[in-house]
């Protein structure tokens, strides 16, 4: 059934690609040379005008747009998880696990980028 | 463009029946619109479902006197079928065809325990943001930014559970207190379990002609729409910029605006969902649905009654199916055939159905229709 479907890990997958630049994790996207909208996963051209695209690094810092914590089972996870959406400082919005057991942010608090979680997703701790 | 009117309107029950089949909740549907509509004979099938396999629409009519009508499925997550309804209408409108069944329907029981799992081919599905994840981000931008409270939250619960218990037609039929739904078990900091809507099964069908009918209820305007870039460039959160798009360019169309509307069906599928729905739909300023709801103008004998069916939240979210439920309760309403739910009066009727769950779109689909009666005219 479709709704136990596991994605392959095939190339275009909609994945963040986060690396390591000296003792900071960055996300590796693009952004648009024409209009300059930032992306954290990178399209075939720009979502926003259809111009090309530049390599552009984001992160590591940025801050809570949303969160919540999640009690409900889903695929990979053990709740209670949190999760937020950060807008990275001057990049775009992704999605992220807060580090730390039913942690709960608030909406402005800042929040640095520190790698990934066991099953693959970014992981911030908010300061 | 001819007019086009909604000849029949007919529902399944709606509920967890992992035993029956789809098939089967489809003829209970398709039965009672056409019966309700007193027509035999169609040109085309509008069909709307979202978990269905390759061939689902042929398959949801097999037990019906329907093969070799041509079929059309379409899947627009949960306004898979506000958008068959709505390409059904444009079908007759164009003289394409004279009269079309629209069909919507689910069996999420039978796949489904506990909330829908995201698709993990998302980042967000990635990581587990479920769908009441998803809403749970609004709600808490909203408390945080705009000041909306818990209790605000909770009373859409209160308000549309208040109103499915006097539907025959809604899965529950429990009045339930402020209280109950906010301490009922947590799902999504802040959605409680009796802020989410249930999984269901269900079917729903119209029957659309361009004929002049005895029940006829007119089709005045519709629109549809599909998401645009949502992230750090909107002010606003995931699905406010398309709704309002949608809708404003239906009361565009008409001249009229939300003030000339008598009820609204709207998309509930989680209390926040409606909270910002209602500001999209122009019936609340932006930040202020919460007041919105708590002012009683939302409840039935409000001055804009939403959701008197129930809801998503009472009536049940069969996904294919929510839209038809949606523009049924409508129809009803304009026949005066609502029961307890009555708006009493009622001219004008509007259903919004969205479609969400896309990574950094703004939904996936939303779609927008306004139905009138002799009154309005």
């Amino acid at each position: 059934m479709r709704e136990d479907f596991q994605p392959a890990e095939r190339a275009g997958l909609a994945r963040y690609q986060i690396s390591r630049r000296g003792d900071q994790f960055v996300i590796d996207g693009k952004s648009c040379s024409k209009c300059g909208h930032h992306f954290a996963i990178a399209p075939r051209e720009c979502r926003k005008c259809g111009g090309g695209l530049v390599d552009a690094a984001f992160g590591p810092s940025g801050e809570v747009w949303s969160f919540t914590v999640v009690h409900i089972k889903a695929a990979r996870q053990t709740a209670p998880y949190t999760l937020a959406y950060i807008d990275l400082l001057g990049g775009p919005r992704i999605i992220a696990h807060l580090q730390g057991e039913s942690v709960r942010p608030y909406v402005g608090q800042r929040a640095e980028l520190v790698g990934l979680t066991e099953s693959g997703d970014p992981l911030v701790v908010c300061a | 463009m001819r007019p086009a009117y909604v000849a029949g309107v007919g529902v399944s029950e709606f509920g967890k029946f992992p035993d029956v089949s789809l098939s089967t909740l489809v003829a209970d549907s398709v039965q009672s619109a056409m019966a309700d509509a007193d027509i035999t004979e169609i040109d085309a099938i509008y069909l709307g479902n979202v978990y269905g396999s390759s061939g689902s629409g042929p398959r949801a009519l097999s037990s019906l006197h329907a093969a070799g009508v041509p079929i059309v499925t379409i899947e627009a997550a949960c306004a898979s079928s506000t958008f068959a309804f709505i390409e059904a209408c444009w079908a007759v409108s164009s003289g394409r065809y004279e009269t079309v069944l629209v069909v919507g329907c689910e069996q999420l029981s039978s796949r489904f325990s506990g909330g829908i799992r995201p698709n993990p081919e998302d980042p967000e599905g990635h990581a587990g943001l479920v769908l009441p994840a998803l809403y749970a981000m609004a709600a808490n931008r909203y408390i945080e930014y705009y000041g909306l409270t818990q209790e605000q939250l909770g009373l859409v619960s209160v308000k549309n559970h208040e109103n499915g218990a006097k539907n025959p037609r809604a899965q529950y039929r429990r009045v339930v207190s402020l209280d109950e739904v906010l301490s009922s078990p947590m799902i999504a900091d802040p959605l409680t379990l009796l802020q989410c809507c249930p999984i269901s099964d269900g079917s729903a069908s119209a029957v659309i002609t361009a004929r002049r009918h005895p029940k006829g209820i007119r089709i005045a305007g519709y629109q549809l729409g599909s998401g645009g870039l949502w992230d750090y460039a909107s002010p606003h959160v995931w699905g406010y910029d398309l709704v309002n798009r949608v809708a404003s360019a239906v009361y565009r169309d008409l001249g009229i605006t939300p003030l000339d509307i008598d009820l609204f069906e709207v998309h509930d599928a989680f209390t926040i969902g409606e909270i910002v729905t209602t500001e999209a739909l122009g019936l609340a300023e932006l930040g202020s649905g919460g007041k919105f709801v708590e002012s009683g103008a939302s409840r039935l004998g409000g001055k804009s009654p939403v959701n008197p069916s129930g809801g998503l939240l009472s009536k049940g979210h069969p996904l294919g199916a929510t839209g038809l439920s949606q523009i049924s309760e409508v129809v009803l309403q304009l026949r005066d055939e609502a029961g307890d739910c009555q708006v009493d009066g009622a001219r004008r009727g509007l259903v919004e159905t969205m479609g969400g769950g896309v990574s950094m779109v703004d939904g996936n689909a939303c779609g927008v229709i306004v139905f009138e009666n002799d009154r309005a005219q």
